[in-house]
């Protein structure tokens, strides 16, 4: 049973993991332990969401225990002083491929691809953010800010003028 | 305003990653299956599943059920097994094994390394912040499609609640399918896991295991990205059972060591309050006889003259008495009644000394002045007593006197206004007070109460100026008289048996404290402050 639930989440989960460290190791150690609290504690799954949001839900708070250790966001850039513009999501962006948006991501400094992460993709607010980190709100807007920076620049240079249209 | 800023998630990057899915390395999985195995000493899984399973009703009744069962099979085992000793034992040992091949594109399980280790049990003291925050509801609501088939026969000691996984995976988006093998995978996988390490506690349920792991066939299930399991399961090789003699009863016998009996509070405070206390005070004060005579009783001398009646009755207004120091000692006890009351008695000593002013009469002799000293004269107030004095005798009652000069001729003289003598008495009496107290600061330190009562005198003697002495034999002075007491009382207490006492009393009379037909009139009273001394009980 429990490989079956193993190999039926775990590719997305581990995706997910990625997201978070940018070490494949710490990614592994991340979904490892996730599991192991999944399993060790499934009985407190109460059906009031989808299994795989559950799943999800248990593989971020384990991602960002293990990065909360380290405290990227110790030092931050104010938010003045980050260019406002953003990568742009028009047509062209489908086309790229999801490694290589993960291999972007990654390439963030720590504290900027957590707060990224947590605010783009999986749709926190800053205040959820700053408390989930235990940062203020300022820097979790800071640090995504910076992220946002640090991707139009990257896609840039890679090759991707449209995305580099201020929105 | 950007979209990002109002947080719209960008539709973009939840695309890029939202079937996005990388196969972890098989060796996450091998540290994970050696991570389940080891004992998780943090916390107690539920066997009796979720959803339906853990409502309240099918957990009591199933609580109640085997209650009733385990007392059936008790009465049943007492009823039908008479003998003291029983032995049983098990058939043949079974044996169970388990062999599970590997897929092959499975590598050989990795052994931890050390860091491995470390990490597995520094994470498994972490487990319940982030699955307890995990379960944070969303609005989103999976199916409810229940796997229908290929539901196996479930050991009944599984470490996980392998139903309910299997309910969850249906509740989730993994269709029918997938949940049918979940269902048929689990009851394998839990089975082959957990068989190993069973316990039997009781022969009936041996057999049932046994006749579980018996009817265990070898299974295999085919899956189409997945690679064959094959799992082979052989009984297990226990060790015989011994049952305890059914009729000899081990008993428990609890001691208790003797414990003081507790009373009742209310009994408690009643014993509390009842303080008894032995006390022993000096009261200094002044006592007043307040004296007059009587004029009727002069005139019934028979061998007064006129004159000197008429003299006696301008002096009785004369004669006045004013207090002087006296001492009272008093040796008493008393009891608490209650929180405030209390009552107390005792004996004491009043020597009380007093001033008596009285008009008198002297020979031309000792004249001198216009006052006369008392060694020269005769006074109204010594005759009056002279005259009182019921033991039929006279001389019997003023020999030794200096009054004894004094003749009854001497009497007839008239009494001079002008001319006063001035006396000491010094009254003894004995003191039988009985006082009640009530406690204006009850269990104080320093307590207050007001005392009031009834003092029984009892006359002893009283010695006109250290020359006339008239005890109560003389019928002047009642024997016992009354008078009541009362005054307010300090008393401070350091300790719990020792305290001392600091009282304010009035003492005034009652009535009379001469006989009614004696010539001199006394309604003594008697005003001082009492220290003591008083210890409690």
């Amino acid at each position: 049973m429990q490989r079956l639930l193993y190999e039926r989440f775990a590719g997305k989960l581990f995706v997910v993991c990625k997201r978070y460290v940018k070490d494949p190791d710490e990614a592994e150690d991340i979904l490892q332990d996730a599991f192991v609290k999944i399993y060790r504690h499934i009985d407190s799954f109460r059906f009031e969401c989808p299994l795989e949001a559950w799943l999800k839900r248990v593989v971020i708070n384990t991602a960002l225990k293990h990065i909360r250790k380290q405290k990227p966001w110790e030092h931050t850039t104010d938010v003045q002083e980050l260019a406002p513009v953003l990568p742009q999501a028009d047509e062209s962006l489908p086309t790229l491929n999801y490694q290589y948006l993960l291999q972007l991501i990654q390439e963030l400094p720590p504290g900027c691809r957590t707060v990224f992460n947590l605010y783009a993709i999986e749709g926190y607010t800053h205040p959820e953010i700053a408390e989930m980190l235990d940062i203020a709100e300022g820097t979790s807007k800071s640090q995504f800010a910076r992220a946002r920076s640090l991707l139009q620049q990257k896609l840039q240079s890679d090759g991707h003028p449209a995305e580099g249209r201020p929105r | 305003m950007d979209e990002l800023e109002k947080n719209m998630p960008d539709n973009f990057w939840r695309k890029a990653f939202d079937e996005a899915a990388e196969t972890p390395p098989p060796r996450v999985w091998d540290a994970i299956e050696r991570r389940l195995d080891e004992p998780d000493s943090t916390k107690i899984l539920p066997l009796w599943g979720t959803g339906l399973a853990s409502s309240r009703p099918f957990v009591w009744s199933t609580r109640i059920a085997a209650a009733v069962a385990l007392l059936l099979l008790g009465w049943w085992a007492v009823q039908t097994l008479p003998s003291a000793n029983l032995s049983y034992k098990r058939n043949a040992p079974n044996v169970i094994a388990q062999h599970a091949e590997k897929p092959a594109n499975t590598p050989a399980s990795k052994e931890p390394t050390a860091t491995e280790q470390a990490d597995q049990a520094n994470s498994s003291t972490e487990l319940p912040e982030s699955v307890a925050s995990a379960s944070k509801p969303t609005t989103e609501s999976g199916t409810k499609t229940l796997a229908k088939s290929g539901r196996q026969q479930l050991s009944p000691f599984k470490p996980y609640p392998a139903s309910a996984l299997a309910t969850l995976a249906s509740k989730s988006r993994v269709p029918n399918s997938v949940g049918s093998e979940l269902l048929m995978k689990t009851g394998q996988l839990a089975q082959a896991r957990t068989a190993p390490r069973m316990s039997v506690t009781t022969a009936a349920a041996q057999a049932s295991i046994n006749s579980v792991v018996a009817s265990q066939a070898v299974v295999t299930q085919t899956d189409g990205a997945n690679p064959t399991v094959t799992i082979a399961f052989e009984p297990l090789s226990g060790r015989s059972l011994r049952l305890r003699g059914f009729g000899q009863i081990h008993r428990i016998v609890w001691f208790r060591p003797a414990e003081p009996e507790l009373k009742p509070e209310i009994a408690q405070s009643k014993q509390r309050s009842r303080d008894a206390w032995a006390s022993a005070s000096v009261m200094p004060g002044s006592f007043n006889p307040m004296v007059s005579i009587k004029s009727a009783s002069v005139a019934s001398v028979g061998s007064a003259s006129l004159d000197a009646i008429k003299a006696s009755t301008t002096s009785q207004q004369n004669v006045s008495s004013s207090p002087n120091f006296s001492v009272a000692y008093q040796a008493g006890a008393g009891v608490q009644l209650s929180e405030r009351w209390s009552i107390e008695s005792g004996i004491g000593y009043l020597a009380g000394r007093s001033t008596l002013e009285t008009p008198a009469q002297f020979s031309s002799a000792s004249l001198s002045a216009g006052f006369i000293q008392n060694s020269a004269s005769s006074n109204l107030y010594v005759d009056a007593l002279r005259n009182s004095i019921h033991r039929g005798d006279l001389a019997y009652a003023v020999p030794q006197a200096n009054y004894a000069n004094v003749s009854n001729s001497a009497y007839q003289n008239s009494y001079n206004g002008q001319i006063r003598q001035v006396l000491t008495n010094d009254y003894q009496y004995m003191q039988v007070p009985v006082q009640v107290g009530y406690q204006l600061r009850p269990k104080k330190k320093l307590s207050l109460a007001l005392l009031g009562g009834i003092i029984t005198n009892i006359f002893i003697r009283n010695t006109v100026d250290s020359q006339l002495e008239i005890t109560a034999k003389d019928g002047i002075y009642r024997p016992v008289s009354l008078a009541a007491a009362m005054g307010a009382r300090f008393r401070y207490r350091p300790t719990r048996q020792w305290s001392a006492s600091v009282a304010g009393m009035y003492q005034p009379s009652l009535g009379l404290g001469t006989q009614s037909e004696s010539q001199v009139q006394s309604k003594p009273n008697t005003a001082g402050m009492s220290f003591g001394v008083d210890y409690h009980f």
